[in-house]
């Protein structure tokens, strides 16, 4: 059985690819079950996907928490979420990155996919929705399914328009996947996937729990202290930022008014300035600021 | 406005654009909403969406509402993205309730903090008791309760965060969705662009009870919206707010476009700011032009297969129903225009004006 772990965050396509490749899969006479895991987190969160795919029925319903393979589809994620959490000795990892695809290589890993699909997403899509593109560099770097039935699972999920451009997303990253093996040497070599995981030891950190203990664990009546959810930094959810120019500011506060997550906060000198804790950059202090002190700028990639 | 990139050319007409801007809003509007309290009750780190309008107005509403109040929260988003085990955003009292009984709730609260006043258990300080839920808790499956609370007479305050759909559960209808808007129960088609029924209207069921003051509000207009909660917590019996509460994802627009999109569904007449005041409709914000509703209802993707003819039909019902609104409305009736005399200024301890007042009434220590 293969394993594939989706990370994506909310609303770039996460649950889609996971489903997609599901379905492709099918499609061959393969079996396959996919299925998303999220909190309660909106668009922007950390989520994640799974997809198992055998030649016999997957009755497993449970999340993936030793996967083969791991998708990443937003660059942000290696700083918010252990990405490689429980990854099998000799697994894959498929990544979006603008950067030099050696530095994510790492001691027991098989082979690495690296490509810039949010460039590829935003030139053919418009839009930093990543998940056919990393689809195209997935079965690039390991033929799990044919392009065709990927291509038709595409096409049966979209209509008109928006199925084509993603299937020319989808062969635009198959074409400009980098595929790196352990030794550092660039390879086409493809990989079957067939039985080349079974009784593979575990890499990477243990897997554990999310949450800090479980509900069992816990006495009746337990307190959860107010406010406490400060402890949970939405500041990675980020894709731009705002940036503020003193000079046009008239200390109005509305930035601070309009802020959803508090995050504008006012210094002694009267200015604002921006908490990067808890700012998710929806852009409205931008928006709304009168007299234009405040652009939004794209996000570094870490 | 559209924000300024560094090293913009036309520099002069950024400069003008940006005087007509501030010229346009009164000098209140621009700078009184400093004069919210700095200290948060609803904490950051919420798992809402980027670009919240309900996270927003909540913010708004506890900042007016202070520390000395109890919640009772129906499921709904703001329950679900607030609270997730072991965490809290709140800094006050929270009870999170089933979807249909915050008002029932809040009945019950109110009813036993007076047992409790009376019996001497605690000092007299003024209580405020909020029940707060969405358009579908409210509108929908918490109406009975609701109705139920105001016609017992509770001194309570009801807040309905209206985001015109139940986003919680992924976008369904609810009967707050507006007409012609697409949701995944009422899904646009060849036929169809949308829901066939218009917005259930919360206010004229809650003036029916006669209560002493409903209204509504909407938190591109910070200044209305925190009068209208201070006066809701001051009047003794149930008091109605309807927030409206955009949503980006639900409404199809982006993140950054929430706070103008609340500005244009009041400036266009589709959500009229107004209350009404034992029986005395007044709106608060009046204009005698109304923005063409195609304004807002192009922005959203959820009314893209809106034809002409229905956005006709729109336009012509906001008309209607804005002309209703102002026969009804009594101007010289306890008219209060906002400016930043009548509303108090914070003072440098960080206490509002209004929080001292509270304080210093119920005799409680400083």
């Amino acid at each position: 059985m293969l394993e594939i772990r989706f990370h994506g965050r909310g609303g770039q396509g996460a649950v889609t690819s996971a489903e997609l490749l599901a379905q492709a899969a099918i499609e061959e006479g393969k079996y396959a079950r996919a299925f998303p895991s999220f909190g309660p987190e909106r668009r922007g969160a950390p989520v994640s996907a799974f997809c198992r795919i055998d030649d016999k029925p997957v009755t497993l319903r449970t999340s993936i928490d030793s996967p083969d393979v791991v998708v990443v589809l937003d660059p942000s994620l290696f700083n918010a979420v252990d990405v490689t959490r429980g990854l099998k000795k000799d697994g894959f990892l498929v990544i979006n990155t603008k950067k030099e695809s050696k530095q994510f290589m790492f001691e027991g890993l098989k082979q690495l996919a690296a490509v810039n699909a949010t460039q590829i997403a935003q030139e053919i899509l418009n839009r930093p929705i990543t998940n056919t593109v990393l689809l195209g560099a997935l079965i690039r770097l390991m033929p799990i399914v044919k392009v065709d039935s990927l291509i038709s699972a595409v096409q049966t999920r979209f209509s008109g328009k928006i199925a084509n451009l993603n299937v020319q997303a989808l062969e635009r990253a198959y074409q400009e996947t980098q595929v790196l093996s352990n030794n550092g040497e660039q390879t086409l070599e493809l990989v079957s996937p067939k039985n080349e995981f079974a009784g593979k030891e575990k890499v990477g950190k243990a897997a554990k729990e999310d949450l800090d203990y479980l509900w069992t664990e816990l006495s009746p009546g337990c307190v959860v202290q107010p406010g406490s959810s400060r402890d949970n930094h939405t500041g990675d959810w980020r894709s731009c930022l705002p940036v503020i120019q003193k000079e046009r500011c008239i200390q109005c506060g509305l930035c601070w008014a309009f802020c959803p997550d508090a995050a504008q906060v006012q210094k002694p000198d009267g200015y604002f300035s921006v908490d990067l804790d808890y700012c998710k950059g929806c852009g409205i202090c931008a928006m709304e600021c009168p007299t234009g002190a405040i652009h939004m700028e794209k996000e570094l990639e870490l | 406005m559209k924000s300024l990139e560094p090293g913009d050319k036309n520099k002069q007409q950024i400069v003008t654009k940006c005087k007509e801007r501030i010229n346009a809003m009164s000098d209140a509007n621009v700078y009184a909403v400093k004069t919210m309290t700095s200290k948060e009750y609803f904490a950051p780190g919420h798992r809402a969406c980027s670009g919240c309008g309900q996270a927003v107005a909540v913010r708004m509403v506890q900042k007016t509402l202070g520390r000395n109040v109890v919640m009772a929260s129906a499921t709904g988003c703001m329950e679900v993205v607030s609270s997730p085990f072991p965490q809290s955003s709140w800094q006050v009292p929270w009870i999170h309730v089933a979807f249909e009984n915050a008002a029932a709730v809040a009945s019950g609260i109110e009813a036993g903090l007076k047992a409790l006043r009376r019996k001497g258990k605690i000092d007299g300080r003024k209580i405020t008791v909020v029940a707060m839920a969405g358009d579908g808790g409210t509108a929908d499956i918490g109406l009975q309760a609701l109705s139920g609370a105001l016609e017992r007479g509770h001194d309570f305050l009801y807040v309905c965060y209206d985001n015109e759909a139940y986003m919680n559960t992924g976008v369904q209808r609810s009967s707050a969705t507006p007409f012609g808007a697409a949701t995944t129960t009422s899904p646009a088609g060849s036929v169809n662009s949308g829901q066939l029924t218009w917005k259930k209207n919360m206010m004229r069921i809650t003036a029916a009870h006669d209560i002493p003051y409903a209204a509504t509000a909407s938190p591109s207009h910070p200044l209305d919206l925190v009068n209208k909660v201070k006066k809701g917590m001051e009047i003794e019996g149930p008091a109605y707010l309807h927030v409206l509460s955009p949503c980006p994802p639900g409404w199809g627009i982006s993140a950054e476009n929430s706070i103008q999109l609340a500005r244009l569904a009041v400036e266009t007449g589709i959500f009229p700011l107004y209350e009404i005041e034992e029986g005395k409709h007044r709106m608060t914000m009046s204009t005698d032009k109304l923005v063409p509703v195609e304004q807002y209802l192009k922005k959203q993707g959820r009314f893209r297969r809106l034809s002409p003819e229905m956005m006709e039909m729109i336009q012509e019902r906001v008309r209607k129903e804005w002309q209703e609104l102002k026969e009804k409305s009594d101007l010289s009736h306890g008219h209060r225009p906002i400016t930043a005399e009548n509303f108090l200024l914070r003072s440098p301890e960080g206490e509002s004006e209004a929080e001292k007042i509270f304080r210093v009434k119920a005799g409680a220590p400083a």
